[in-house]
């Protein structure tokens, strides 16, 4: 029996490939899009990992000195005191496409099983031992270092990174001392406490994976949720696939059951097929996500470049882990969309009225059930605003929000038709605004997604916008130079001074130092007292003479996310690095800036931190393109050590524009699942319109006009969900700007409305619904007249 | 001392797998801008005590048989290797490489450690005598009173190391032939220290007396291509006369065995290839691997047949280059004891 | 006795009058059985309730032995795989199989495998031999009614049921259908018990049976 009931099921599909494809495309699409985002944060969180494991030495403890470099005679006195450490040497070196962090080592007192194993095994170690000794590098990271550097591939080497011998790494980095010493694991038996070997040296924890995760995670979170709603978008075309199998396959599963076949083989068989194609759309999904995820990649990497420092090199690499979870994800995806209609195969008796209205009925059913679901969810999201924080609950603030306004959708739809029915006059007007109520419940779910993905649109796009207007607003601001100079040595810092005083141009010190406070990285930078600041800064709260005290050379600012991270507020003290405190008078916003920092007066910087990069300026001047080439022609400063104020601009532009770039393209894809959505509803929608079709050709109505009117429906119903789904992108809008923003990144933004943006959009909404509709309505303006005619025949 | 540590030497820049998979093979190239033994070189201390940069490797390695006053016997090693990166004896081109082991009832416990030349981590001085590595030591006032200490995470020992009679020379001369096609080495012991000190396991402390044997050896190119491993032994022997001898394993199963008697006085008799024989009677599970923890060993001319036993067959060295390296005592003809030390298993 | 129905009382809500009070008929081996009636009367329903495809509220229905109440719906489903043929107004094949596939889809259902030769001796019988490779949606009412009969007697039913076979079919063809269904029925020597309006296709049968108000008269 069971082989036989396969067989009748699995012959539909034969008979009808197109509708199997949008099936398996429909799941694929979601199973694509969420395991596509996975693959980019898994990666992401790997290559963290990995330079974590390095640059920490395999999550070992380090001593580190608070003035810097520690002394090789330190790490000798420490050795030959038992203590089992291994120096190393980290630094920057540059390279046309960027730079590339070295890691000096030592071979001998390296661990040996850690990530350094690799650099220290094997043979060619004669190679890279000694001054003139080769760098180990990743093979994408060896081909940014050749040729001017000797480098051996190795891809166990993490990317952006380059690991030597110490000595190598001492000369090309011109450090003499060593950045830090790594405590190894096995200590001997007896060894004198720390204080008395080295009483200036710190023990530190391991670095580890989480720092850098930390930084990230905002960014990481952003992708998981587009990946999510991707995925939910991608759901409801599977539930208009699967909906419209099923409904079209009612008459056979009466027929089935009527000869003899029980419910629960009918649903066994069900769930096997659906099974089927959830493992191959599964499959499918995960092959297109790779391809998704490789799309994207390079804009991720480049925004986790340039927002957070972070390298993570563009490759992507398929682990069985990936695959499975695809596979899960799409069967989980199957089974939620598809539960409705097994059940209705389950209960149905078997000889259910073949009416199609009875789906329509039971959906209609369930309006005021999802309006209380809505309401439920809106309530979470409420109590999410209300007593929650941190990042997971805004991100529930913002689910509960979509999930409220989807599920109300419905019934606010169904209110609009209501009153725009009232208005009608004649009867084919009438007749439209019943008949388009009446197909609400098909439609529900396409919309929904529809919703979702307008006002992802539009609380995104809105959220970019504001964003991009404040940013540039802060970089007119904030960059109050014309011009800025990094010079090499003293002797050029003054002769750029002499320069410019003979030149009528103002020099501004922008020296920095970077060191943790409240046990986060930080930066640290001086300014001097020149109006420029006061007149160009604006400062969140400050007490009243806040720039007076620093011009009296007390006190410091520190930037908004420090400031919100810390519950720091004008007035507190601040403990600096190197022990000493000082009272903050003044916030200021920074945005685009993971990390804290703090501002204080110029000779504060040069008496406590004397190891301070001096060698950056800011100056003012009147004709900065003539002062540019005169620093050039007559001081002999290259091209590079010069930015101007618009170059500068435009850099930070561009940071921010790929931060967003990958948040435009899954806007895109989001958008176009939602019109796959509505196309797979119509088509489910279109084989049960025909009863209600029938009478009103017959009464004397073209197939034609019946065709128009289906897609005025869509159309109608298109915008209607636009217009609803303003006020829902506008609440994620804020929800992003002011709540997630401020648990992300540490900083608020005003929203600004960008209402011309919206009109693409409003087009992209009709495109979409019209594109979907057009093929329903195609198949209706052909469809033989005799199909009409069998509806007045037939009991269907 | 043998050329058992000239392996473990080249251990800093082969990894296990890499070096047994090659054997020897290594060896046999690279002498090439090092200096080579010279049979009519004699030594003159103090100044050999200390470093020979010219020559590619080089140790100065103390055994120690030693009892605590119930009389349970243990084993202690101090090794300190000094290998060169590339010719030219600058010190910046050597690296550094020490073992410590303790033998005990309760276990063998070791430890390794490895130092870049001219850093400052480790390195030898002639007079006043020091040998070091990080804060293991080896010092005296000159090489005959010296200070012994060592420790792993689970070990240290203390001890003081005093010998009244003369370094003896190996081979002829010191100049020590390790095969038939003559690869050679120089060569001097020192077997005749009493030992006494304070050994830290796990257990607690244990005072301990009992006597030590210093070899120092250095040379470039000490072993055939063909030779895959050796068997050490060196023996305290209760009248105070002291026997060496090595087995060097040759690929064709044959094997190279010299040795040198030394009287209780100190006087020398190098042992011609063949004179000793020493034969595998006990074999122990060890480390994965079977290893010969039990030897016949025979000299004719000293009306020597002896059972040389392993005091702790499980005296295996986990190091970088793994070997077998513990106590010994010794029963038959003579009585006494000693260490055995076996690598290439 | 092949068929034995009593007392069927059924109402389609609680407070309604009864479509059916207290029918009772018989139908035995070999037996052709017309039930007529005015639409709504409750043949239709009548006919689901022996099938199991609709309960009755009280009376019985004993198929071959077999108590219908006794059965839970998985025993009814086994009892119409295997015993029971039924042909519907409204055809019932299977859209997505062609004419060869629907016709031996029942006896396919029952465990049985109908070899070549008995599926082309029926469908020449039921004349419809050229028709095989065809799907539903391209064979004329008359066909696809003939392959619905052709599909209820390939299992060799003892009982077979028909719920106005013709209802849907032109006069012609109606009277061609209704006299190979008897026939064929015959030939298999099943007990039949076809639901008409039509008082002349009704005359065909051995007996005929007429339900008014929820009742049966001979």
């Amino acid at each position: 029996m069971t082989r036989a009931v396969i067989a009748a099921l699995l012959s539909y599909w034969r008979r009808r490939p197109g509708q199997l494809a949008t099936l398996i495309l429909g799941l694929a699409l979601a199973t694509a899009l969420w395991s596509g985002v996975q693959a980019i944060n898994a990666e992401a969180r790997k290559t963290y990992d990995e330079a974590a494991n390095v640059l920490a030495g395999g999550g070992l403890p380090s001593l580190l000195s608070p003035s810097g470099t520690i002394s090789k005679e330190t790490f000798i006195r420490l050795r030959r005191a038992g203590w089992q450490v291994s120096p190393v040497i980290d630094g920057w070196i540059a390279t046309p496409e960027g730079r590339v962090r070295l890691l000096g080592i030592d071979p001998f007192t390296a661990p040996r099983d850690g990530a350094f194993g690799t650099a220290t095994e094997a043979g060619a170690i004669d190679d890279v031992l000694g001054p003139d000794g080769i760098l180990i590098a990743s093979p994408a990271t060896a081909d940014r270092l050749r040729p001017a550097y000797n480098v051996r591939e190795d891809p166990a080497i993490a990317p952006g990174l380059a690991v030597a011998d110490l000595t190598v790494a001492a000369r090309l980095l011109e450090q003499p001392g060593y950045s830090r010493l790594m405590v190894l694991e096995d200590q001997p038996l007896i060894r004198p406490p720390l204080e008395e070997i080295a009483p200036k040296l710190i023990l530190e924890a391991p670095e580890t994976a989480e720092d850098l995760g930390r930084l990230t995670d905002s960014f990481h979170l952003n992708l998981t949720a587009f990946g999510l709603l991707s995925f939910a978008v991608g759901l409801f075309i599977v539930n208009g696939a699967v909906g419209l199998a099923f409904e079209q396959r009612r008459q056979t599963f009466r027929t089935l059951r009527a000869l003899g076949a029980t419910a629960r083989t009918l649903v066994i068989v069900l769930i096997g097929e659906l099974l089927l194609f959830a493992i191959i759309a599964g499959l499918a999904g995960i092959v297109l996500g790779y391809l998704i995820a490789g799309y994207l990649l390079p804009d991720v990497a480049a925004t986790l470049r340039g927002l957070y420092g972070a390298t993570m090199e563009g490759s992507l690499t398929l682990s069985p882990v990936w695959w499975l979870s695809g596979v899960a994800i799409a069967i989980l995806g199957t089974a939620l969309a598809a539960a409705f209609g097994l059940v209705q195969v389950a209960r149905m008796p078997p000889l259910a009225p073949a009416k199609p209205r009875a789906w329509a009925m039971v959906s209609q059913g369930t309006a005021r059930w999802q309006l209380l679901a809505a309401l439920a969810f809106l309530a979470a999201a409420l109590a999410a605003l209300a007593f929650g924080s941190g990042l997971i609950a805004g991100f529930i603030l913002l689910g509960g929000f979509l999930m409220a306004a989807a599920l109300a959708l419905p019934s606010a739809l169904a209110l609009c038709l209501r009153l725009a029915a009232r208005t009608s006059r004649d009867v084919m007007a009438e007749w439209f605004w019943a008949d388009t109520r009446q197909q609400l419940p098909g439609l529900s779910l396409a919309l929904m997604a529809l919703l979702l993905a307008l006002s992802a649109n539009i609380g995104v796009g809105t959220m970019v916008a504001s964003f991009r207007t404040t940013f540039t607003g802060w970089l007119d601001q904030r960059l109050v130079s014309d011009l800025y100079v990094t010079v090499e040595d003293k002797a050029q810092e003054d002769a750029l001074r002499a320069f410019l005083t003979a030149e009528g141009a103002e020099i501004l010190p922008i020296w920095h130092t970077d060191g943790d406070i409240l046990g986060a990285p930080a930066e640290i930078y001086g300014v001097v007292d020149h109006p420029v600041y006061t007149e160009n800064w604006p400062l969140l709260s400050s007490m009243p003479d806040a720039w007076d005290q620093i011009a009296r050379g007390e006190g410091a600012l520190v930037n908004e996310q420090l400031a919100r991270r810390e519950g720091l507020t004008p007035g507190t003290a601040l403990t600096m690095p190197g022990g000493w405190e000082t009272p903050i008078v003044g916030v200021y916003s920074d945005y685009g800036n993971p990390l804290g920092q703090v501002v204080i007066p110029w000779a504060v910087l040069v008496e406590r931190y004397p190891e301070a990069d001096k060698s950056d300026f800011g100056v003012l001047t009147d004709d900065p393109q003539a002062l540019r080439a005169g620093l050039i022609g007559e001081l002999g400063l290259s091209e590079d050590q010069m930015i101007d104020q618009g170059a500068l601009k435009a850099f930070s532009l561009d940071v921010f524009e790929r931060t967003f770039a990958v948040t435009a393209a899954l806007n895109v894809l989001t958008l176009s699942v939602a019109g796959l959505a509505i196309l797979t509803s119509l088509l489910t929608l279109s084989t049960i319109r025909l009863p209600q079709l029938a009478p009103l050709w017959s009464l004397g109505t073209t197939r034609r006009q019946l065709a128009m009117i289906e897609l005025l429906r869509a159309v109608t119903l298109a915008i209607v969900t636009f217009l609803l789904a303003i006020p829902v992108g506008l609440g994620l809008a804020w929800v992003l700007l002011s709540v997630i923003n401020v648990e992300a990144f540490g900083w608020k933004l005003p929203m600004t409305v960008f209402p011309a943006d919206w009109l693409w959009l409003f087009l992209a909404a009709l495109a979409a619904a019209l594109l979907s509709s057009l093929w329903p309505a195609l198949q209706l303006a052909r469809r033989p007249p005799a199909d009409l005619i069998r509806v007045f025949t037939h009991e269907r | 001392m043998s050329v058992r540590a000239v392996f473990a030497a080249l251990a800093i820049w082969l990894t296990a797998t890499q070096a047994v998979a090659q054997g020897f093979a290594g060896l046999g190239q690279t002498t090439e801008g090092y200096a080579l033994p010279d049979p009519a070189t004699r030594f003159t201390y103090p100044a050999d005590h200390g470093s020979h940069p010219e020559f590619r490797i080089e140790w100065w390695y103390v055994t120690a048989n030693l009892q605590d006053a119930d009389g349970t016997p243990y084993g202690i090693q101090w090794t300190l290797f000094r290998n060169a990166i590339r010719p030219g004896g600058a010190e910046a081109d050597q690296g550094w490489m020490a073992h410590a082991a303790l033998s005990s009832p309760g276990g063998h416990y070791y430890a390794e450690r490895f130092a870049r030349g001219a850093s400052g981590q480790a390195g030898v001085m002639a007079e006043p005598f020091e040998a070091f590595i990080d804060e293991w030591q080896m010092a005296g006032p000159d090489l005959k009173t010296i200070r012994l200490t060592a420790q792993g995470t689970e070990f240290h020992y203390d001890l003081q190391l005093n010998a009244d009679r003369p370094f003896v020379p190996q081979g002829e001369g010191g100049f020590s032939v390790k095969s038939e096609a003559g690869q050679a080495s120089h060569y001097y012991s020192q077997p005749f220290y009493r030992v006494t000190g304070t050994l830290t396991l796990p257990d607690g402390a244990v005072e301990v007396t009992g006597q030590a044997w210093l070899d120092r050896e250095w040379s470039s190119q000490p072993l055939t291509e063909t030779q895959t491993g050796w068997d050490w032994i060196s023996l305290h022997l209760n009248g105070g006369d002291k026997l060496m001898g090595y087995r060097l394993r040759d690929r064709d199963g044959s094997a190279y065995t010299v040795g040198t008697w030394i009287n209780a006085d100190g006087t020398p008799e190098p042992l011609a290839p063949g004179q000793l024989t020493m034969n595998a009677t006990d074999w122990a599970d060890v480390a994965d691997r079977q290893v010969p923890v039990g030897w016949d060993v025979t000299l004719a001319e000293q009306a020597l047949e002896i059972n040389v036993d392993a005091v702790y067959p499980q005296s295996w060295m986990g190091t970088l280059i793994p070997y077998w390296e513990g106590p010994v005592r010794v029963t038959g003809s003579h009585e006494g004891v000693g260490y055995l030390e076996m690598s290439g298993y | 006795m092949l068929l034995s129905v009593k007392d069927i009382v059924k109402r389609f809500t609680a407070d309604a009058t009864p479509i059916l009070e207290g029918v009772s008929l018989e139908v035995d081996t070999g037996e052709v059985v017309a039930l007529t009636g005015e639409s709504g009367s409750g043949k239709s329903t009548l006919l689901h309730i022996i099938a199991g495809l609709e309960t009755s509220e009280s009376g019985s229905v004993v198929i071959d032995g077999a108590d219908l109440a006794s059965l839970d719906d998985r025993g009814r489903a086994a009892l119409r795989r295997t015993s029971i043929g039924i042909v519907f107004q409204q055809f019932n094949l299977i859209p997505s199989l062609n004419a060869r596939q629907n016709l031996s889809f029942q006896a396919r259902m029952a465990g049985q495998s109908p070899s070549a030769a008995e599926l082309e001796s029926l469908a020449k019988a039921l004349g419809i031999a050229e028709h095989l490779t065809k799907y539903p949606e391209e064979l004329s009412g008359g066909q696809q009614q003939r392959v619905a009969i052709g599909r209820a007697l390939m299992p060799r039913p003892r009982l077979l049921l028909a719920d106005e076979p013709t209802g849907n079919l032109d006069e012609a063809t109606s009277d061609a259908v209704f006299d190979l269904l008897i026939a064929q029925a015959r030939e298999a020597g099943a007990g039949l018990l076809v639901v008409t309006h039509s008082q002349a296709l009704a005359a065909r049968a051995d007996r005929q049976l007429h339900l008014s108000r929820g009742r049966l008269a001979e």
